[in-house]
């Protein structure tokens, strides 16, 4: 049997595998659910488009539609591993280094694989309904399907290229950075396009297009267009770019699965270097903590803000993603300018999940909490604080940049007065909530790091932070109106009780949500170490 | 000296052929210059302290880390020229090489077998057969994802010899395993090593070393403190005393950690 009919069958059996896995979980169960039937629901809805996408749309609108499907395809293709928490095994180079196969025969392999599964279904479905629906007559469908060959190529070549990239940053201590960066990042921009599609105009896709259809994935979509018209020659060279671009991405694939076949593993030992300020937690300004468990559990979690390569990524990928949210979600609203800055604690979504699954980060190293015993309240106090500058970081910058843009700096202060309290709520609620909905958040941006796809645990998780925003947004939304109302149009007495009333209220429900956590968190604390697992989460 | 620069060994009784292997990890240098030959056959145990570079040294030796400097051949193919024909040669037990943890046992027998191009009845019989010795007939259709340290140890040995290669390379084979699949694994890789096979492994365990080799290397901060046949390296002692003799014991004592002593 050849080895790319091997890594179709292991493909197959790791897919049925995992399903099978999930019987275990009902919040898997649920999460797997959904996934299939959105899934579903996706192709269908994506094939009735394509297949009517020269019937029923005039020729501006089939351009644009052509020229974003076929890039929204190819570069959501190459983030889409990353963003749903890791890669299938059939990739991980380190799995096949004891393989006596040529590259050429992991690469084959790979590309066949790479079309298994419930997701690379759907985009196969995406691009049949394109090629189907374009096709005018018999003698265009040749050029129609080697455009989507290309395509479905162009998208798994790159994607492959891109995680076994990350990979093979992942080595160092600074190429981690910027993997575990290019992850966060690229993975959210998708996630952030996918969210603000629903805002967007018809004049805002056509500017999109316009841009688009210069690049290689966009070039795709014209020549699917021309093509159906007839038009090979052109359709053609604009196919050549795309596919030039699969011979570079196949290129810089092979180099690099090279490089990991011969270097598997990611840690050598000695390959770290400390300075001397490092060998303690208790140094710099981390010296003024208490030297109790809570201070401790404080200290290690500044120096990992500043150590964790998928913290600061987060950290810093959260601000601008929010940033971009908020300058979407500003563009829309209109109307008062200074209004706009209320928007900043948009700002925060791509940080939420520090507040809302404060368990699941760090998960490898949850059982030394277990070991020490019970001190839950010295393990909140860490994890909130956490949370809080998660949070807050992409608030304060997202705020600052708008009221600087729009004069509204009154509406600045009722931001911070709010937050300054809905926040403390925000955590306090979301240490309770923590141990029922705990999900391991990765910590590296090597996307073979991550073992949790094709187990529905995305899509639960992406549940639970819906539901958590939506939680927030009923804590912050009253509070920031009512001292507002109180700012514009109360005395400065009433604005102060107002603003008062609405910390006092938020510090009840932190004290009490924190108090529910910390008696609560030893009875579910096996539970939590349980779902942590890493063997758990393949 | 960088690899493929020396002229490859003439075919002789040597199986595992080492010159001037060296790996640098920035500034730490993790193996300085090894040089080995490993005869065919023979059953060839690396000691040495946490850190010294025994798993560097397997790791360079089986195609999974290139080395700055040096040669390896296995049964006269160049590791690194010729990795593929080397490889087909190669068994390996890595420390901490990930497997496929969603196939069961005997699914991720089966699938390496057909990866190495094995026949499917060979690869059913051989995966029956080694499921059966290792004692894993009762995981044979649990996901490796929930195998526990000691069985993902025997199902990465089983991987390892089901395509009955010609050398053998285990780092540290016996951590992590009970003392009766210990007897088991030791007796398979002695039934190896009588039909001509090579075992290279490394081990903490002077007692198993000295039990089952007949060669031994000490290592000790990336070079070869001495080697040879078992009894020369011994010189009539146990090797655990000229083990700590040539490395040197720590001078720490354990008075330092008094604090440890319960009233």
């Amino acid at each position: 049997m050849s080895p790319t009919r091997v890594f179709v069958r292991l493909k197959v059996r790791l897919v049925l595998n995992g399903v099978r896995r999930m019987t275990r979980s009902t919040w898997s169960k649920i999460g797997f659910a959904f996934t299939l039937l959105g899934a579903i629901l996706a192709a269908a809805l994506g094939f009735g488009m394509a297949i009517g996408l020269r019937s029923y749309w005039d020729s501006a609108t089939q351009h644009r539609l052509l020229v974003l499907a076929t890039s929204g395809i190819v570069f959501g293709w190459w983030f889409a591993p990353i963003l749903s928490g890791g890669v299938d095994e059939t990739i991980d180079p380190a799995r096949l280094a004891l393989i006596p196969l040529t590259r050429q025969q992991i690469r084959r392999g790979q590309i066949a694989a790479g079309f298994i599964g419930i997701s690379p279904l759907m985009v196969v479905i995406w691009v049949l309904g394109i090629v189907v629906g374009m096709a005018r007559s018999w003698s265009v469908l040749p050029m129609l399907v080697l455009c989507g060959v290309v395509v479905l190529l162009a998208a798994l070549v790159g994607s492959r290229s891109l995680s076994t990239s990350l990979a093979r940053m992942s080595r160092s201590r600074r190429g981690g950075d910027l993997a575990a960066l290019i992850a966060v990042l690229g993975g959210s921009v998708v996630f952030a396009g996918l969210q603000l599609l629903r805002f967007l105009s018809v004049t805002q896709l056509d500017a999109a297009a316009r841009v688009l259809r210069w690049t290689p994935p966009g070039m795709a979509g014209e020549a699917f267009e021309l093509a159906s018209a007839g038009q090979l020659l052109p359709a053609a060279w604009r196919i050549a770019t795309l596919a030039a671009l699969v011979v570079i991405a196949g290129w810089w694939w092979s180099r690099q699965l090279d490089r990991l076949l011969i270097e598997p593993s990611s840690s050598h030992g000695g390959a770290l270097s400390r300075s001397d300020d490092e060998l303690a937690i208790f140094n710099g300004l981390r010296r003024r903590l208490p030297r109790t468990a809570a201070g401790a559990a404080v200290a290690r979690e500044l120096v990992y803000l500043v150590r964790s390569p998928g913290r600061r990524a987060a950290l810093l990928g959260g601000t601008v993603l929010g940033l971009v949210y908020v300058a979407f979600f500003v563009a829309q609203g209109g109307g008062d300018s200074t209004w706009v800055v209320l928007a900043s604690p948009v700002a925060m979504l791509f940080a939420l999940q520090y507040a809302s699954n404060q368990l699941g980060v760090d998960p490898g190293a949850f059982w030394i909490e277990v070991a020490i015993g019970p001190e839950p309240q010295a393990r909140w106090v860490a994890r909130q604080m956490l949370a809080i500058i998660a949070v807050m970081v992409p608030i304060l910058v997202a705020a600052t940049i708008l009221a600087v843009w729009t004069g509204g700096w009154l509406e600045f202060g009722v931001v911070m007065i709010t937050m300054s309290g809905a926040v403390l709520s925000m955590v306090g609620v979301g240490s309770w909530l923590s141990p029922l909905f705990v999900t391991p958040i990765p910590d590296s941006g090597n996307p073979f790091g991550s073992r949790q796809s094709m187990s529905g645990t995305g899509c639960s998780a992406a549940i639970i932070g819906m539901l958590y925003l939506v939680l927030v947004g009923v804590l912050v939304v009253p509070g920031e109106l009512a001292i507002r109302w109180a700012w514009r149009s109360q005395s400065p007495g009433v604005t102060v009780g107002i603003a008062l009333a609405t910390v006092g209220a938020n510090v009840v429900v932190w004290w009490l949500s924190t108090r529910a956590a910390v008696r609560g968190l030893p009875d579910k604390e096996l539970e939590v170490l349980e779902r942590l697992d890493p063997r758990l989460n393949v | 000296m960088a690899p493929g620069t020396t002229s490859a060994p003439a075919a002789d009784d040597r199986s595992v052929v080492v010159r001037g292997l060296t790996k640098s990890f920035g500034d730490k240098v993790a193996v300085g210059g090894i040089s080995l030959d490993v005869p065919r056959g023979s059953f060839y145990g690396l000691v040495g302290p946490n850190g010294a570079g025994k798993s560097t040294t397997i790791k360079m030796c089986t195609a999974l880390l290139r080395p700055d400097a040096g040669d390896v051949w296995i049964d006269g193919h160049d590791v690194w020229a010729d990795t593929h024909e080397a490889k087909r040669r190669l068994g390996v037990l890595p420390d901490d090489l990930p497997l496929f943890e969603r196939l069961t046992g005997d699914e991720f027998l089966t699938f390496l077998g057909m990866f190495r191009g094995l026949e499917p009845d060979i690869v059913a019989r051989r995966t029956a057969e080694l499921l059966d010795v290792l004692d894993l007939n009762d995981a044979a259709r649990v996901l490796v994802a929930d195998y526990s340290t000691g069985m993902r140890k025997k199902i990465s040995l089983a991987a390892a010899v089901l395509h009955a290669p010609r050398v053998l390379f285990l780092d540290e084979p016996f951590e992590s395993v009970d003392p009766v699949s210990a007897r088991t694994i030791q007796d398979l890789l002695r039934t190896f090593c009588g039909g001509g096979g090579t075992v290279v492994l490394s081990s903490h365990v002077m007692d198993t070393v000295e039990r089952l080799c007949d060669h031994v290397a000490i290592v000790d901060a990336g070079s070869i403190v001495t080697h040879g046949s078992v009894d020369e390296v011994r010189g009539g002692r146990r090797l655990e005393d000229v083990f700590i003799d040539a490395v040197g014991g720590s001078n720490a004592a354990a008075g330092q950690i008094g604090w440890l002593a319960q009233e």
